[in-house]
C-alpha cells in the first residue's frame, strides 16, 4: 500500500511563493486562505543575516490528531495516508483546529472571492470538481488528492522553481523521497506531538550542491563547476535527484 | 505589554493564539461553554436542595442556552445532527450525545417533580440520572481541551479540576441569586423563609470550600505552566502579564476568589445586606465567565520551527 509523502529541501527554496499561489489557482481558494503557506524569518544579526524561508502545509500525518477528534467524521485518512476533509459533513466546528500543532487548517465563515462574481474556473473547481472549501467548512491542503489519483503530482510540487518539493511514496524504499531520507540529514515539525508528519525537511545542503557552491566561491576561476571534478570537501555523493518525469524536457 | 502576535508574525520563536474558540464568533463558544458550566451546576444544586425554580433555569441555562449558542458558533449548524456520529472518538460527539441524554432525563425528572409523582422510585432514579448527566456536561469540556493536542496548555489534568470547580462556584453563587431574588419579590411564603435563607447559608459554605479548591486549582494551572517552555509558558504569561491580565486578576482572583474570601472571613453572608450579597454573587457568575474566557483565549500554538535550527545559520565570511 502507497504512503503519500513530501520532503522539502530547504537549501532549495527562495521563497518565491509560487506553491502558495499555485495552490490557490488550483482549489480556488478565497482571499486569506493559503493551504501552502511560506514563512519567513530573518535569523543571525548582521552582518552575518539571512532571510530564511520555511514552506508549511498539511503534514498529512500518519497519525493525524485531527481525524479522531471530529464529531462528524468529515476529517478522514485515506489508507494512501492523505488527509482530507469531506465538505459535506464538515460542520464547522473547529475543533480540528485546535487539534493541529500545525495550523494547516482554515475556517470559511463566508466565502469570498477575489472577483465580484465566482468565475467560471472556481465554478468548476468548487462545485464541479468538490475541489475548495464551502461556506461555513474547515479546509486544508489535501495533496491535490484527486491529481495524485489521476499519476500526477500536487500542484504545488510541479510548479516549484526551485524543485524544492518532492513527493512519493514513503513505502517505497526506491523513491526518490525515500531515498533522500534515507542519504540526507532531515527534520520534521512537532515531532514531539507524536503526529508522525509525512512532511519532512532535508536540512543538510547536498554533496552537489555543496560542490557547485563550493566552485563559484573558491578563487580558482577556471571554468564552470561541472568542468571540474569534486573539491577536498567533496562528501561522497549520494543519489543524485532524478529529473521531474512530469517537466522532463519542458526547458 | 507583553502580548504574542496573532498572525504569523515571527515563526522561530513565537507562538501564535488560537483565534477560532476566542474571538469573533468564537465568543460565542465561550457562552455556549459557561452557560453549560453554570447551569448544569445549578442543576445538580437544585437537586440535591430539592428546589424546583433553580432545576428549571439550570436545565434552561444549561441545555437552550449552551445548545443555542452552540448552534450560532456552528458554520453549518443545520447539520449538527452529523455530530453524533464518531461517539468512540470524539469529546465534541460524546457531549452532544451527553446533552441530548440531560435534556431528556433532567426534563423528565422536573416533570416529575413539578407535577409532584407520587412514584418515588422513579423519581430517585431519574434524579441520579439527571444529575449525572448534569454532570457530565458540566465535565466534559476539560476533556474536549484536554485532547486538542494543537494546544499545549490545554492538554493537562488540572482542567478536569479547573472546569468543574469554578462551575459549581458560579452554579452555587446563581442559586443564592435565585434564592435572595425570590425572597426579596415575596415569591417564598414567609413560613418558608427561614428554611431559605438556611440553604443560603449551606451554600455559603460550599462556596467557601469551592472557592479555596478553585485557587488552589487555579495555583496549579498557572505554576505548571511557568514551570513549561514555549507555548504553555506564554499563555499562562498572556494570564499574568500580558493581554488577559485584567480579565484574570479582576474577573477571577478578584471577582472569584477575593471578594467571598473577604466576605467569609468577615463574618459570612448573614451580615450582609441583601443586596451586597446579591451583588458579590454576581460578580461570581460574571469571574466563572472570565475563568472559561481566560483559559480558550489564552491558548495557544506551540512556535512552528524546531528547537534544533532546520536552516544553516550564516557565517562571517
Amino acid at each position: 500500500m502507497k504512503r503519500w509523502g513530501m520532503v522539502i529541501d530547504l537549501e532549495r527554496c527562495i521563497g518565491c511563493q509560487t506553491c502558495t499561489m499555485t495552490c490557490k489557482v488550483q482549489n480556488s481558494l478565497p482571499p486569506g486562505t493559503f493551504w501552502a503557506r511560506v514563512l519567513k524569518q530573518e535569523i543571525g544579526t548582521y552582518p552575518n543575516a539571512r532571510m530564511v524561508s520555511l514552506p508549511v502545509l498539511c503534514m498529512h500525518c500518519e497519525e493525524p490528531p485531527c481525524v479522531p477528534v471530529c464529531p462528524t467524521g468529515a476529517s478522514q485518512k485515506r489508507d494512501d495516508g492523505i488527509v482530507w476533509i469531506d465538505y459535506d459533513k464538515c460542520i464547522g466546528c473547529r475543533y480540528c483546529m485546535q487539534s493541529c500543532p500545525y495550523e494547516a487548517r482554515s475556517f470559511h465563515a463566508e466565502l469570498t472571492s477575489y472577483f465580484e462574481e465566482e468565475t467560471p474556473y472556481e465554478q468548476v473547481t468548487r462545485q464541479v470538481l468538490g475541489n475548495g472549501p464551502q461556506k461555513g467548512t474547515v479546509s486544508k491542503c489535501n495533496f491535490c488528492m484527486d491529481r495524485v489519483d489521476a499519476g500526477m503530482n500536487p500542484a504545488c510540487v510541479d510548479s516549484c522553481l526551485g524543485k524544492a518539493r518532492i513527493f512519493g511514496d514513503l513505502n517505497d524504499p526506491e523513491s526518490e523521497v525515500s531515498q533522500l531520507l534515507q542519504n540526507r540529514e532531515h527534520e520534521v515539525l512537532h515531532g514531539e506531538a507524536g503526529t508522525k508528519p509525512s512532511v519532512s525537511y532535508l536540512t543538510e545542503i547536498s554533496p552537489t550542491m555543496l560542490n557547485v557552491l563550493l566552485a563559484k566561491f573558491s578563487d580558482d576561476d577556471e571554468g564552470l563547476p561541472a568542468d571540474k571534478p569534486p573539491g577536498e570537501r567533496a562528501v561522497s555523493a549520494g543519489p543524485e535527484r532524478s529529473p521531474d518525469p512530469v517537466n522532463q524536457g519542458a526547458d | 505589554m507583553f502580548a504574542i502576535p496573532k498572525y504569523h508574525e515571527s515563526f522561530l520563536d513565537t507562538p501564535v493564539r488560537q483565534t477560532q474558540w476566542a474571538e469573533g464568533r468564537g465568543l460565542l463558544f465561550i457562552i455556549a461553554i459557561f452557560l453549560g458550566g453554570v447551569g448544569s451546576a445549578a442543576y445538580i444544586l437544585g437537586v440535591a436542595l430539592d428546589l424546583k425554580l433553580v432545576m428549571i433555569i439550570g436545565w434552561i441555562l444549561a441545555v437552550i442556552g449552551k445548545g443555542g449558542f452552540h448552534l450560532l458558533f456552528l458554520g453549518r449548524p443545520t447539520r449538527v445532527w452529523r455530530a453524533l456520529a464518531k461517539v468512540r472518538t470524539s469529546w465534541l460527539s460524546r457531549g452532544l450525545w451527553g446533552l441530548g441524554a440531560f435534556t431528556v432525563i433532567g426534563l423528565a425528572y422536573i416533570g416529575l417533580e413539578v407535577t409532584e409523582s407520587p412514584n418515588a422510585g422513579l423519581r430517585q432514579s431519574l434524579a441520579w440520572l439527571s444529575v449525572l448527566t448534569a454532570g457530565f456536561v458540566m465535565l466534559y469540556e476539560a476533556f474536549l481541551l484536554k485532547k486538542a493536542v494543537g494546544i499545549p496548555v490545554w492538554n493537562t489534568w488540572w482542567m478536569m479540576a479547573l472546569i468543574p470547580t469554578f462551575s459549581l462556584l458560579a452554579g452555587s453563587a446563581l442559586v443564592i441569586l435565585i434564592q435572595l431574588v425570590l425572597i426579596e419579590l415575596g415569591r417564598i411564603a414567609p413560613d418558608q423563609q427561614l428554611a431559605a435563607r438556611s440553604t443560603i447559608i449551606v451554600l455559603e459554605s460550599v462556596t467557601e470550600i469551592l472557592l479555596i479548591v478553585g485557587a488552589l486549582v487555579m495555583s496549579g494551572y498557572l505554576a505548571r505552566g511557568l514551570r513549561r517552555s514555549g507555548a504553555v509558558r506564554i499563555s499562562v504569561q498572556l494570564l499574568l502579564q500580558g493581554s488577559l491580565r485584567a480579565w484574570f486578576w479582576i474577573g477571577i482572583v478578584l471577582f472569584v476568589i477575593a471578594v467571598p474570601a473577604l466576605v467569609g472571613i468577615a463574618g459570612g453572608f448573614g451580615h450582609l445586606p441583601t443586596g451586597l450579597i446579591a451583588t458579590i454573587a454576581v460578580l461570581a457568575v460574571i469571574g466563572e465567565f472570565a475563568v472559561k474566557y481566560t483559559l480558550l483565549a489564552s491558548g495557544s500554538y506551540p512556535k512552528m520551527y524546531p528547537s534544533r535550527p532546520l536552516h544553516r545559520l550564516p557565517t562571517q565570511s
